[in-house]
């Protein structure tokens, strides 16, 4: 029998100890007495091309790379505890958020090739759950690019595709078209491509249209190579750029060709020869590019010249005439040697194995009867060597379309 | 056998159109070297027309390339003679200021002969008017005297231009010898 003072003590003493005892020792901590959930889970930022129907998300996996959706989820947590979380495809890389009430933004990682639906499981030894489901679908898509180009290209063998900041698409350096998306993530044949980053300056101020060569600082090109057999297709994708380790290129042969024009002088004409000022060797991660100045007369020359790992090299040049009222007999742009063919809209010259493309206004011609010397800038003259044989001229493009990435549903 | 003919064959307008005194224009012109064989009659005095132009023409092309217009002139000596053209070229002010021009910058741009030195002399005169160093030399296919002293064209004037010529007896004939640039420049008024 309990007497009456067991009774008051138990009631004044031990009752508020247990009830202290269960405070301490509740997951809650203080907050036992609270009432409402123990967390919430709740979606988070998505981007537009994510699906959300209640606590499902339409997500998108990509066979290159991890898909990330950083804050894609977020735990709410009322109490300082923390709540354990694990997912079936392995698309959330922590354990458990909380520790202190506050919203957790959870990061979800969709493993590349991933396919199907995939639980994020939230749990608590309180017996609280949650769950969020992804349903993922595989897409032929560069992870985490809203949009791209998709450029179509009819060729033969490797060429040399670069992308401007203000989307010109130049192949082997010759402006052909223009990419609604300005990137540096190219995906060619189910392959992410290496791509370089080169940066262009202009060469002389003020021109109209601005005369552009590379440089250690300016306006970044990527490039990449592409091997083409016929119709094929390049995505062009802006995504944050792959580092890439710089490629063993050599550098590039010299351009053996007679370039000039002859003037006439009080003593008999004369060959109005470049004579190097300057010259800067660059590379890229896939280019050695050889950028020279050049002195002559009455013109100034501004080249370059680069080695590519593919076998091809190429070179820019762009000449810049004074103003001269001289009369000349020959103007050579570029002549290495042989006889001078034309091919739709480009000049050819073969010397031994090596075949010359050239596009750009006529590279050699002789006057008779005799022209004024050239005058001004002369637009560029695109040179691609070939000692393969396989390549086949610049290739066609047929089509640049936008495509965008739209939400997806069963 | 000397034969001095003078022939007036062709107006050359020479673009002279800035008023301001520090602008200069330059006239391009291109004279040819041709040989030919000894005529039977001796041309003397003030001829004109001579043998339909077998001795000097001119005509003019457009260079699309650089926009110039390039006045041409054929220029015919006789190998073993000399030859005095004294009315191969006109240059006439059409403006209503007078301008000053000169013969300038003389080069030789084709030789067709570069072995032999066919060219023995070959003078461009200003006939009328005439000034200090009133014409330019090529001597040898090298030209020694590029320049000549500018001559004031009034108003509608004029200028006369003549040729003398020594073509080498060894020389070919019916043959392009030598080409050369002249240039006519309308200097800044003094």
């Amino acid at each position: 029998m309990m007497r009456r003072e067991q009774v008051i003590r138990t009631s004044l003493f031990f009752l508020p100890t247990l009830v202290f005892i269960i405070a301490l020792t509740a997951p809650g901590g203080e907050y036992a007495f609270r009432t409402g959930p123990l967390a919430e889970v709740s979606i988070g930022q998505t981007p537009q091309y994510v699906g959300v129907d209640g606590k499902a998300l339409y997500l998108y996996s990509s066979p290159y790379a991890p898909w990330q959706y950083p804050g894609a989820v977020v735990v709410k947590v009322f109490y300082p505890t923390t709540v354990l979380v694990f997912s079936t495809c392995g698309a959330v890389a922590a354990s458990s958020v909380g520790g202190q009430p506050g919203a957790y933004p959870l990061d979800v990682v969709i493993p590349p090739g991933f396919q199907g639906d995939c639980w994020v499981n939230f749990t608590h030894p309180s017996g609280w759950r949650d769950a969020v489901l992804f349903r993922v679908k595989l897409i032929d898509w560069y992870p985490g690019a809203v949009e791209r180009a998709v450029v179509t290209l009819n060729g033969t063998g490797w060429q040399f595709v670069q992308v401007g900041r203000d989307g010109m698409l130049y192949i082997w350096e010759r402006p052909m078209a223009k990419s609604p998306v300005a990137g540096c993530v190219f995906v060619y044949n189910k392959s992410v491509l290496l791509a370089e980053a080169q940066p262009y300056r202009e060469a002389a101020p003020n021109v109209i249209p601005p005369v552009v060569v590379p440089s250690d600082a300016g306006d970044v090109r990527h490039g990449v190579f592409v091997r083409l057999a016929g119709v094929s297709e390049l995505y062009v994708y802006e995504a944050p750029c792959a580092a890439l380790k710089k490629l063993e290129v050599p550098i590039p042969p010299p351009l053996v060709a007679k370039m000039g024009v002859v003037l006439p002088t009080p003593t008999g004409p004369v060959f109005d020869a470049p004579q190097a000022i300057k010259s800067t060797l660059y590379r890229s991660e896939l280019r050695s590019i050889n950028y020279s100045e050049a002195a002559a007369r009455v013109y100034r020359l501004y080249m370059y010249t680069y080695n590519t790992p593919v076998g091809l090299w190429g070179a820019v040049l762009r000449y810049n005439f004074a103003l001269a009222t001289l009369l000349t007999a020959e103007i050579s742009l570029f002549k290495p040697a042989g006889e001078l063919e034309r091919a739709g809209d480009v000049w050819i010259y073969r010397v031994g194995n090596v075949t010359y493309w050239i596009h750009g206004p006529q590279p050699h011609r002789v006057c008779e009867p005799p022209c004024g010397v050239p005058t001004g800038w002369q637009s560029p003259v695109y040179i691609v060597a070939d000692p393969t044989g396989e390549w086949r001229g610049w290739p066609q493009i047929i089509s640049v379309k936008r495509e965008v990435l739209q939400p997806w549903r069963p | 056998m000397l034969l001095a003919v003078k022939l007036v064959l062709l107006a050359v307008l020479l673009g002279a159109t800035a008023l301001f005194a520090t602008v200069s224009i330059i006239n391009v012109t291109y004279w040819y070297v041709n040989t030919t064989a000894p005529p039977v009659i001796k041309y003397v005095g003030n001829d004109t027309n001579v043998m339909n132009g077998t001795f000097v023409k001119a005509d003019w092309y457009y260079d699309p390339g650089t926009g110039l217009n390039i006045t041409r002139v054929y220029v015919t000596g006789v190998p073993g003679d000399i030859v005095n053209i004294t009315n191969a070229l006109r240059v006439c002010n059409n403006y209503n200021v007078p301008v000053d021009i000169r013969i300038s910058d003389v080069s030789l741009l084709q030789d067709y002969y570069p072995s032999d030195v066919y060219v023995r002399y070959m003078a461009v005169r200003l006939v009328d008017p005439t000034a200090g160093d009133d014409q330019v030399v090529i001597k040898d296919e090298a030209a020694v005297d590029t320049t000549t002293d500018p001559v004031t064209l009034a108003p509608g004037q004029c200028a006369i231009l003549g040729v003398d010529l020594v073509i080498d007896a060894n020389a070919p004939y019916y043959k392009t010898l030598a080409a050369f640039q002249i240039n006519i420049e309308k200097v800044p008024q003094s």
